[in-house]
């Protein structure tokens, strides 16, 4: 018997068992959540939903029941309030029957008895299909939940690399507009001063030329070679020695003459005229001191340039640069880091790379400032480079403790550092882009460990001439 | 009484040359000497050993060729004929790590950055000569006039006697 014959036999008898089919309108209250309840309805056409309300107020569909349906199951078996809300969905007609009805039904019409068992047990089962689909349902929901979590954790943690990898460009690229503008704020300085030491360096000789000894020693002093420190104490101690009557500060000017303009003073010297000895060397020093200035001009000069290329910001994108180039500029903006050590430059020219120089130029300055961090001073620090089979290779060696073992590979990964503490700091984002930007050029970027101690850090880029 | 030597260490000519020109209106007490690097200085320092003098300050650079200033000072801070000498490092770029190392292994005396003040490397000299004299136990009047009255204090009154 199915389910169908069971309602049809229950509708056509409703009357027998002393009740007309109840109706109720869409949206119509049947039974609210929590009501005493002593009755049971059978659902005969139709739709009638099943709520409840959760937690938070709000109320929760659980189920729509059709034809056949029992309603109020649980509070009419149980005595217990009704678990759920129920309304009708559409137009309804139910057979509703009171406890007693339905008691007096099943005693006095087997008929009736088997057709409610029969839509009892489909009713039942159909209920426990639904919580077991519902079960499934919530398992694999919470499975797409936990898969959508760990998406998100992997999003947010690659967010988070980008955006410091993003910083660390912007600082980059903000120092780089910095060192460019510093350069050449220093070079008008640097050019005007350039202009007034030629001037002078004209002009001074024609002003001197009515002393000839004058004009001598200011040239003597222009061209005068630099003894070093042990060589002029050496000198100044001889001249003491020999002439007594000299104060030390004139023995050391006077320890800066040549031997020839030693004896162009010998007069002096032998008198011991303190005064014109005195005169001597002040034009002499300020030969020397015109020399000065003109060589650190010069050094001003090279430096500007250097910071100029180092920082290069006008060629992004597809561009060439030379190594050696790159090399010399990087040695020269972190010469102050590496005047501890005993730094081996073998560096030739070895042609052109496919890269930006300013890129290049920040891959050497993070592999050298790691070597200098790692290395103890005075010890080397190796940069060599070479070519094999249209790949040209650098490397930069250090006599540092190497690397820890490993972490050889960890340490290209973003956020790795090994330096901490002691005012050093590291944001652990060096190595990691160094890497990015040599990839970048189809090159590699990798680190090991040499004999006998210390880190080697070996790039490998394509060469583009020979 | 011995003769009391200044010494200058620093790597790049012209600074040192500056360094020296500074110091030179002491030179009428006390001996100025100028030295390239780490190793130059040890000569320096054994030669004015050997002539029976006393380096009475030192003035070193930290960044040179070869060993840093903060070795050499250590280095002399743990040899007993320099122990006693006065400490002064002078440098634009130790870091935090040379310069703790400087105060607790060399016990610095004195720390000035690059670029100094006009008269700041006389007026340093003339304070740590005169805490030299006065942790020698030396007489103080012959050097008097670069010397600062107000912290020999007592050292005078002992010393009056003597030869004052």
């Amino acid at each position: 018997m199915s389910t169908d014959e069971a309602l049809k036999g229950l509708a056509a008898r409703a009357a027998d068992f002393g009740r007309e089919p109840q109706n109720y309108a869409s949206a119509e209250l049947i039974l609210e959540e929590g009501q005493q309840n002593d009755a049971l309805w059978i659902l005969l056409s139709g739709s009638v939903r099943l709520s409840k309300r959760g937690p938070d107020g709000h109320t929760i569909t659980l189920d729509d029941l059709g034809p056949g349906s029992l309603l109020g199951i649980l509070s009419f078996w149980t005595g217990e309030p009704a678990f759920s809300r129920l309304h009708a969905l559409t137009e309804t007609e139910c057979l509703k029957m009171s406890r007693e009805q339905f008691d007096q039904a099943v005693l006095e019409d087997p008929e009736f008895s088997q057709w409610a068992s029969q839509l009892l047990v489909a009713n039942l089962s159909e209920r426990y299909r639904h919580v077991v689909g519902l079960n499934l349902q919530v398992e694999g929901l919470s499975r797409e939940l936990q898969e959508e979590q760990n998406a998100l954790r992997a999003a947010l943690l690659d967010l988070e690399k980008t955006r410091n990898q993003m910083v660390h460009r912007e600082k980059l690229a903000t120092m780089g507009q910095l060192l460019a503008g510093i350069a050449h704020e220093i070079n008008n300085p640097s050019s005007s001063l350039m202009k007034s030491v030629a001037q002078v360096e004209e002009v001074l000789p024609e002003v001197l030329a009515g002393n000839p000894d004058h004009l001598r020693l200011f040239t003597a002093g222009q061209t005068a070679e630099y003894l070093g420190a042990g060589a002029s104490r050496d000198r100044m101690a001889e001249l003491l020695a020999r002439y007594p009557k000299l104060s030390r500060p004139l023995a050391r000017r006077l320890a800066h003459f040549s031997d020839e303009t030693l004896a162009s003073v010998a007069t002096q010297l032998q008198a011991g005229d303190l005064e014109e000895l005195e005169k001597a060397a002040k034009i002499f020093d300020l030969g020397t001191s015109l020399r000065s200035i003109r060589l650190a001009n010069d050094r001003i000069t090279r430096l500007v340039k250097g910071l100029k290329s180092y920082s290069r910001q006008d060629d992004v994108g597809d561009t060439t640069c030379k190594l050696q180039e790159c090399v010399q500029d990087t040695l020269m903006i972190l010469n102050h880091r590496l005047k501890a050590y005993d730094v081996r430059v073998s560096v030739p020219d070895l042609g052109e790379i496919s890269g930006h120089a300013g890129e290049i130029n920040q891959v050497l300055t993070n592999l050298i400032t790691n070597a200098c961090d790692a290395t103890p001073p005075g010890k080397v620090i190796d940069i060599s480079a070479g070519s094999v089979n249209h790949m040209l290779w650098l490397e930069v060696a250090d006599e540092g403790q190497g690397l820890p073992k490993g972490l050889e590979e960890k340490i290209f990964e973003p956020n790795v550092t090994t330096k901490s503490g002691g005012g050093q700091y590291g944001l652990g984002l060096g190595l990691a882009i160094s890497r990015d930007l040599i990839q970048q050029r189809d090159g590699t970027l990798t680190a090991h460990n040499r004999e006998g101690g210390g880190a080697v850090f070996r790039v490998e880029v394509p060469c583009i001439t020979g | 009484m011995p003769k009391l030597v200044i010494v200058c260490v620093e790597d790049e000519p012209d600074v040192l040359e500056a360094v020296v020109r500074e110091l030179e209106p002491l030179e009428d007490l006390f001996d100025v000497e100028a030295a390239e690097d780490a190793a130059d200085a040890r000569s320096v320092l054994h030669r004015v050993w050997d002539g029976g003098d006393e380096v009475g300050v030192i003035f070193c650079d930290h960044i040179m060729p070869g060993e840093t200033g903060v070795d050499l000072l250590v280095e002399m801070q743990n040899d007993d004929k320099w122990r006693v000498t006065r400490k002064v490092l002078l440098t634009g770029q130790a870091g935090l790590d040379a310069t703790v190392k400087a105060v607790n292994e060399a016990d610095l005396a004195h720390y000035i950055a690059k670029p100094w003040e006009t008269n700041e490397l006389v007026e340093v000299a003339k304070d740590q000569m005169t805490r030299y004299v006065i942790d020698r136990d030396l007489n103080p009047y012959p050097y008097l006039k670069y010397l600062d009255a107000d912290l020999l204090g007592d050292q005078l009154r002992r010393h009056a006697g003597s030869d004052g």
